[in-house]
């Protein structure tokens, strides 16, 4: 177990979360031997759906309708975020450049075409999106003009917590015509069932047919169906086909609580197009111990029992914030784990939060993170970047409050497709 | 007469010994089911085939090994023929009247098959030991010469009987017995000739040396020829014992003037005595055992559910401790890694035996057989190797029910069944070495502090799933159990006891912590609390009585 091995590859990407995911898949399509080392555990929190921009400024008490708006105020008054680095055109591609790569790995995405999507929340709220998996598209199609003439039916399933259909009917009554929740219960279920478990009790058809025997009485009585995004892990949307042709009702999937299951179908998703493009995926190794020789990073890559050394041209720091450990707080001030970087924060603790916990504008260390230049390269004290090679992206990038502007998805994909774009161009113009 | 005396005596003890086994072990099989009282009961399919062809051609060790099986046999075909045409010479000579125990081609089958005994004993005791040594390397000391009383007396059989035929032959005394009783020489008849003839062609030897000339030769051939050469041949074809002879010629006088020989007949006839009382209570009953046991069917996965609680003695005494099933044993790296002996299936059943012998109540052999049958994955490679057709895996499965029935379960049953104030309760901790002293990861805040209950470890366990209703606890909750520090009370849960270790939940776990490995912790330390518990109960239970 003691075994020392070494390996070598062009570029290495720190994080398998979304940003990780999406780097390691970009620089792939480009012919780049990538190594990618992560934890994708953390991709079972995302909701599967993908965000632009839905809420700019963040004062505004509504969601953006067309995020490219929104995008020109942000990058006029804060031309630090990450969307300061990239254009509308840019940010497009990268939505259509995942929704590819996905649609490769047999997963299904549906683009909005410029205008962000009304999502249903298991909360009963509508949630700005601007790309959602395929099985909860018919649901953004519901709250367009002719909203108040349907009738919608919600199901929640006994045992499932986190969802109930009493309280997205309860916040969708006054939208739509009629609202019916129904509680439907599989066979064997006497207690609590775990969300992802129950997904993977509906690939069963046993439990299709128990279910469409429940739904059927209420076909004729509504337009269409919103359920929990429970069907199936595995080809999800052959499984609502399935259920919609025995139920004769249009269905769609409603986003819950994490752990979801729409985020495990993204990681899953994720990994089986890293294994098809040739992707080295070094699942839970962590990295530490990096050095710089001039030319090349060499890094450690260490598991519970073994380690490993792993030299690259460049790094792509991809770890995320305080959940994923690439952000650390410590008593008095942030830092970055790895690289030891510059981490741009409040000068103080007492900074970190305002005494509003719910303020809309956010609190200053919601923005701390990595400030980096216009390549997505960190910046050191005095402005420049750190290494030639080095890139941050996704949600450890400062001055980027993805919760509260409803952009994480947007900022992870857009950063991590341009960072290797450049990581790309720069290593081939210095190439023979 | 003191000969018949002693040999009929010891025929009676054989015989008492059979009946006094046959009784006292047909009354200790019985059938074990939890919360019943053991009943006896009798299950005896009787297969013919079974019984002829592992009796007579040794067919299960055949498959065992070929030269195992060769070695055997040797064993058994030359003790057969010792048995019937040297030890019951006297009956059966009576059938064969040409047969002489003194001419040549009986003295080489005799000597043949005393080698074929003697060698493959030896081979057994080398086996034995080589075994012996490897278990005790690896695990604590095992009897080096444990069950092999048997071997010994064979071999002190054997090799006193070669000693002795070479002690005859050298000697001048028996000469002078034989020569008075069967011919009346005298010196002037030409006793001195025959002696010296013997001496020169019948290893003779002489207290002094006689002069020796040709006409003297011939006249000694003569006389040899007229009262001795009907029983008496040249004793070379009794390859081993003329090469005793002369191996001892040079203190052949002062053992014949002592009379030695009349010393190792006594031997002899001893052991060969010792031999037959002891057989129906020494590893030698299997001679009986064996073709009993070989006529049972074996169970399937059929009647193995019918049969499940049968605890079925007598097969037990087929068994010689071969050790073959060890060998086989699927979980014999269990062994290499832990040391423990118990789990090895020939230790197994010798501890059942002593169960038995000790009327089924020994608390100290029930732990020692639950440390090693719970390891124990029924795989059945030990019933099919076991050349004595023993049943093993039944027997496996029998003693479970046994230990059930005396009140020690399996840990995990025993956890699980017991009641969290006395799980809870404080035990004082084994010092052992090395095991519970040391703290590990669930004692370590830092391994599970970083947890968020996001429940991912929860929604990955194939138990919780495939248990949905039965599960108390997904691995989640008790990551927060620790973090309450309730520890004792996690290592009680149904998950832990039945965590599969797949590593779905630590390898998904977005904060690292590694579920499984604290899973698996808390259970070893289960195991410990549950053997506790146990052990406390049983000592109580011996008190009462």
């Amino acid at each position: 177990m003691t075994e020392y091995r070494k390996m070598d590859c062009d570029l290495l990407v720190i994080g398998a979360g979304m940003a990780g995911m999406v780097a390691a898949a970009r620089a792939a399509s480009l012919g780049i031997r990538t190594i990618l080392a992560g934890n994708s555990g953390s991709l079972i929190f995302v909701s599967g759906m993908m965000d632009y921009l839905g809420v700019y400024p963040m004062e505004a008490r509504k969601s953006v309708a067309d995020p490219a708006l929104g995008l020109a105020g942000l990058r006029a008054a804060e031309p630090d975020h990450p969307y300061g680095s990239v254009d509308h055109e840019q940010i497009l591609q990268g939505f259509d450049f995942v929704k590819k790569v996905l649609g490769k790995a047999g997963l299904a995405y549906h683009l909005s075409g410029g205008r962000n999507l009304s999502v249903l929340t298991a909360m009963g709220t509508l949630k700005p999106s601007f790309m959602v998996p395929k099985t909860m598209e018919k649901g953004t199609r519901l709250f367009g003009e002719t909203a108040e003439k349907k009738s919608l039916l919600v199901i929640d399933i006994k045992g499932l917590q986190g969802f109930s259909a009493r309280q997205v009917a309860a916040g969708m009554e006054h939208r739509l015509a009629r609202v019916i929740p129904v509680t439907v219960e599989i066979p064997g279920i006497s207690q609590t069932i775990p969300p992802i478990v129950l997904a993977q009790l509906f690939e069963d058809p046993k439990v299709q047919e128990a279910f469409v025997r429940q739904v059927l009485a209420f076909s004729d009585k509504v337009d269409i169906a919103g359920m929990p995004a429970v069907c199936g892990v595995h080809n999800s949307l052959g499984i609502q086909q399935r259920l919609e042709n025995l139920t004769g009702l249009p269905l769609f999937e409603i986003p819950g609580l994490p752990p979801s299951v729409p985020g495990l179908r993204l990681k899953n998703a994720f990994e089986t197009s890293l294994a098809a493009s040739g992707v080295t995926f070094l699942s839970n190794v962590t990295i530490k111990d990096p050095v710089f020789n001039g030319k090349k990073f060499t890094l450690t890559g260490s598991t519970d029992n073994r380690e490993l050394s792993i030299s690259a041209g460049g790094v792509v720091l991809a770890t995320g914030r305080f959940p994923g450990n690439g952000l650390h707080a410590r008593r008095e001030r942030i830092v970055e784990t790895i690289f030891h970087l510059n981490v741009h924060q409040p000068v103080t603790r007492s900074l970190w939060h305002g005494t509003d916990f719910l303020t809309r504008q956010g609190h200053l260390v919601n923005r701390a993170g990595i400030e980096t230049d216009k390549d997505f390269r960190p910046l050191n004290k005095r402005g420049a970047p750190v290494f030639d090679h080095l890139y941050a992206v996704g949600s450890i990038l400062a001055h980027n409050d993805w919760i509260r502007l409803k952009s994480g998805a947007g900022v992870c994909l857009v950063s991590a497709c341009a960072a290797v774009d450049r990581f790309h161009k720069r290593r081939s113009k210095a190439g023979p | 007469m003191i000969f018949r005396i002693l040999l009929y005596g010891v025929l009676v003890i054989f015989l008492i010994g059979l009946v006094y086994r046959f009784r006292s072990i047909a009354r200790k099989s019985r059938f074990f089911e939890r919360d019943k009282e053991p009943w006896a009961k009798k299950i005896f399919n009787f297969t013919a085939t079974g019984f002829l062809f592992n009796t007579l051609f040794q067919i299960k060790l055949f498959k065992a090994g070929k030269l195992r099986w060769l070695v055997h046999g040797l064993v058994i075909s030359g003790f057969s023929y010792l048995l019937v045409v040297h030890a019951l010479d006297d009956v059966t000579s009576m059938m064969f009247s040409w047969y002489q125990p003194g001419i040549g081609p009986f003295r080489f089958l005799r000597n043949l098959a005393g080698v074929g005994v003697g060698l493959g004993c030896i081979l057994f005791l080398v086996r034995r030991m080589n075994r012996a040594r490897n278990i005790r390397e690896t695990g604590d000391k095992g009897g080096l010469f444990k069950g092999t009383v048997s071997i010994f007396l064979i071999l002190s059989l054997v090799g006193s009987g070669f000693l002795l035929e070479a002690l005859r032959i050298i000697s001048e005394p028996r000469f002078d017995e034989m020569v008075e009783e069967y011919s009346g020489l005298d010196e002037a008849g030409g006793l001195n000739e025959l002696r010296a003839y013997w001496a020169r062609n019948y290893h003779l030897v002489l207290k002094e040396a006689i002069p020796f000339a040709s006409a003297d030769f011939e006249t000694g051939k003569a006389l040899n020829q007229e009262y001795c050469l009907d029983c008496h041949e040249r004793p070379d074809p009794a390859f081993v014992s003329s090469f005793l002879a002369g191996g001892i010629t040079p203190i052949g006088n002062w053992l014949a003037r002592f009379r030695v020989d009349l010393f190792l007949y006594w031997f002899h006839y001893g052991a060969g005595l010792l031999l037959l009382a002891f057989l129906p209570f020494s590893r030698m009953f299997h001679l009986v055992a064996v073709p009993v046991t070989s006529a049972w069917k074996k169970s399937t996965h059929v009647n193995l559910k019918k049969q499940m609680g049968l605890l079925e003695i007598f097969s037990l005494t087929a068994c010689t401790n071969c050790g073959f099933c060890s060998q086989v044993c699927a979980v014999y790296p269990n062994f290499q890694i832990t040391g423990n002996r118990e789990i090895l299936p020939h230790v197994k059943i010798d501890v059942v035996k002593t169960m038995a012998g000790k009327g089924l109540w020994d608390a100290r052999a029930v732990a020692r057989l639950r440390s090693g049958n719970d390891d124990c994955t029924r795989c059945g490679r030990c019933g099919d190797i076991c050349p004595s057709g023993i049943d093993l895996v039944r027997l496996w499965t029998a003693a479970d029910h046994l230990m059930e029935s005396l009140g020690f379960p399996d840990n995990c049953t025993q956890a699980l069944g017991t009641s969290f104030d006395i799980w809870t309760q404080p035990f004082p901790l084994p010092q052992v070495p090395g095991t519970g002293s040391s703290p590990g990861l669930a004692d370590r805040v830092a391994a599970f502090e970083h947890c968020v209950q996001c429940t991912i470890c929860t929604n990955a366990c194939p138990v919780v799933a495939h248990d949905l209703n039965q599960n108390d606890l997904g691995p989640h909750q008790i990551m927060n159990l620790l973090r309450l520090g309730r520890k004792q009370m996690a290592a009680g849960s149904r998950m832990v006891w039945h965590c599969l270790t797949c590593y779905a939940c630590q390898e998904l776990c977005p904060q690292g912590i590694r579920v499984a490995d604290i899973l698996l912790e808390l259970r070893a330390q289960g195991h410990r609390t549950a053997e506790q518990i146990k052990v406390s109960q049983l000592t109580n239970q011996g008190s009462d009585k």
